[in-house]
């Protein structure tokens, strides 16, 4: 191969890279309402417009539950909100008892039971569970609210 | 007509007779609506949405339609000779490139549409009391973002494709670097990477999808498909280059 193609493919390369990483560093996001997934209401728009300093979510669930992928998109369209209003820095965390058995040891000695999201902002610590979070149980239909 | 329209319609037409297309495209049919109607099943009453499951279904299978479809367009013209007289003809490699990865995206939004049956019309006829028909507005969100991955895997195995001359040893470094190289990375990283493996939801890629799917829009991962899928297209070109220049 000759110097000067692989010279161009490797500049190529480092260009694809440096745009990729400018555009995560950006991380311009934006929520559209499409079917029946709800955005972030306006209420709680304005809770986190008030709210500063960091807030750690930790998601405490197995991965293979029905209802982790649905909780986590709430948890980053809940980021991407607070961001968009510069509120509070919203750091996920995801514990999976399968895989993390320290932090989940840990969890279990804070009385933190599995399948809940614990949000904890400076001293204050907040559970929620599974049954909390979902407005109602039904094939496909439900939707989360914020 | 434009060199590249030439080429695109030459490969598409290639593609409807080859036998290298019909069966892969009803593979990933068989194998897509078997996830699909796992992924149904094992979601009841969960909140996830129809558009969701049918892009959460169709996009573990992409990178290995893209691999099987392109692993034809340059090792074939390699294997028979082929090569020569197209890189003889006054054919930019760039248009040469874009045609033939045309014809492989046209191929793969036709099976996508097909695979869109399921959820859009025959879904909702057998079970209209429990399940609303999809909207428009989220099935286009989910086909943008599977389309945009099509493209990654399909760039990436046309490039895969110029360097080689048999086509299966082509598809088979596809697959490695599409398929096989993603998974083994979130693998290893969900076994030795526990401060990474907290802040990773799931797959990224099939976050991508259902966060797509799901209205939540991000420019970076747009980027990410974009940029790659050129890339991949630039690596091509230059590879073709050097073919022409070696004679």
């Amino acid at each position: 191969m000759q110097i000067s193609t692989l010279l161009a493919i490797a500049l190529g390369g480092v260009l694809c890279f440096l745009v990729v990483a400018l555009a995560y560093h950006t991380a311009l996001t934006w929520e559209v309402n499409v079917g029946k997934v709800t955005q972030v209401s306006a209420r709680t728009r304005d809770i986190l417009a008030d709210t500063q300093g960091s807030i750690r979510i930790t998601c405490f669930m197995d991965r293979r539950h029905p209802m982790f992928r649905p909780v986590s998109r709430l948890l980053r369209g809940l980021r991407q909100a607070s961001r968009s209003v510069a509120g509070a820095d919203i750091v996920i965390l995801y514990v999976d008892p399968r895989w993390d058995l320290a932090r989940a040891g840990q969890l279990a000695a804070l009385e933190v039971p599995e399948n809940t999201l614990l949000l904890e902002r400076q001293r204050r610590r907040l559970i929620v569970t599974l049954d909390e979070m979902v407005a109602q149980r039904s094939p496909l239909r439900t939707c989360y609210f914020h | 007509m434009k060199a590249i329209q030439v080429i695109w319609l030459r490969e598409v037409r290639a593609f409807q007779g080859a036998f290298s297309c019909g069966v892969p495209v009803a593979a990933f049919l068989a194998v897509y609506g078997w996830t699909f109607v796992m992924t149904l099943r094992n979601n009841e009453g969960s909140v996830l949405q129809i558009q969701s499951i049918w892009g959460l279904s169709a996009a573990p299978w992409l990178p290995l339609l893209g691999a099987v479809l392109t692993m034809r367009l340059f090792a074939e013209e390699r294997a028979t000779g082929m090569i020569d007289l197209l890189l003889s003809a006054p054919i930019r490699e760039r248009d040469l490139v874009l045609g033939k990865f045309l014809s492989a995206m046209t191929v793969i939004a036709v099976t996508l549409g097909l695979s869109l049956l399921v959820p859009v019309l025959l879904l909702p006829a057998l079970s209209a009391p429990l399940l609303a028909p999809a909207g428009a507005a989220a099935i286009a969100a989910t086909a943008l973002i599977l389309l945009l991955q099509a493209s990654t895997w399909c760039a990436a195995g046309t490039m895969i494709s110029v360097l080689f001359r048999n086509q299966a040893a082509a598809a088979v470094s596809s697959l490695i670097v599409c398929s096989a190289l993603p998974v083994a990375v979130y693998a290893a990283i969900l076994a030795w990477l526990p401060g990474v493996r907290t802040s990773v939801a799931w797959m990224p890629l099939l976050v991508h999808v259902y966060d797509f799917s799901t209205g939540l829009f991000m420019t970076s991962v747009i980027t990410l498909y974009v940029a790659t899928t050129l890339f991949f297209l630039f690596a091509c070109s230059k590879l073709l280059a050097l073919l022409r220049l070696r004679g």
